[in-house]
């Protein structure tokens, strides 16, 4: 049985998800206002 | 008087040989014979005979649940692909019918800003893939290894800027799945409960 590999297009939930993973581990530092 | 040569010693040698005599005397004596142990009564023995087998058998089930055994088939295998930003790469291992798929090890290249799946039989893993992400470890180790009925996915979602590739490697054994549910039958335990009845 050999490794079955398929390559598509992550879902925009999927990508949602993986956007907001990203940001709680680099969370934007916000601007001082002037 | 010198104090670092030692004094001339007293020796008197009727004292000494009168010690040598009693030694000797000592010698002569008949020492007291050991018995041997008793024997301890036949019905102990058999019990801790039956415990005996009966531990040993039990270790060979757990040894069996964790370890390849005979007539048991190794798996060994291998993928790569290379995906663009925002695609993802799903490597699926299907396990041949009538089989248990025992999963000891996965390692999946650890590429950056990249979320990883495991599923197991359709079942999302949450621990399994928060422990290759970031800074887990991308060689796991599964012990006692994972078991699968249907098939394991390991899926990757490149969500950097640049194409990445993704390799994945995993080993385990696949076991006729009958063999698992085989039961042990202790029939010197039956014997004894038709007997006391």
């Amino acid at each position: 049985m050999a490794l079955k590999t398929i390559i598509r297009k992550a879902t925009p939930k999927e990508l949602e998800e993986a956007r907001k993973r990203q940001e709680k581990k680099n969370p934007k530092t916000e601007q001082p206002k002037e | 008087m010198n104090e670092n040569i030692a004094p001339p010693a007293k020796l008197d040698i009727d004292e000494r040989i009168a010690e040598i005599e009693k030694f000797l005397e000592e010698q002569e004596k008949p020492k007291p014979v050991e018995m041997p142990p008793q024997e301890a009564p036949v019905e102990d023995v058999i019990t801790l005979l039956k415990k005996i087998t009966e531990n040993q058998e039990t270790d060979r089930v757990r040894y069996e649940r964790s370890n390849p055994v005979e007539n048991d088939d190794p798996i060994y295998d291998w993928a790569e692909a290379t995906i663009d930003p925002g695609q993802m790469v799903q490597f699926i291992y299907t396990v041949p019918e009538g089989r248990a798929f025992f999963f000891e090890y996965l390692n999946v290249v650890h590429n950056i800003d990249t979320t990883y799946y495991i599923w197991i039989d359709g079942v999302y893993q949450p621990t399994l893939s928060y422990a290759l992400q970031d800074f887990g470890d991308h060689a796991q180790i599964y012990k006692p290894p994972k078991m699968a009925y249907n098939k394991v996915d390991v899926w990757c979602l490149n969500n950097w800027v640049a194409p990445q590739t993704y390799a994945t490697f995993f080993r385990g054994f696949n076991r006729w799945y009958r063999a698992i549910h085989r039961k042990i039958i202790y029939e010197s335990l039956i014997k004894q409960e038709e007997q006391e009845t």
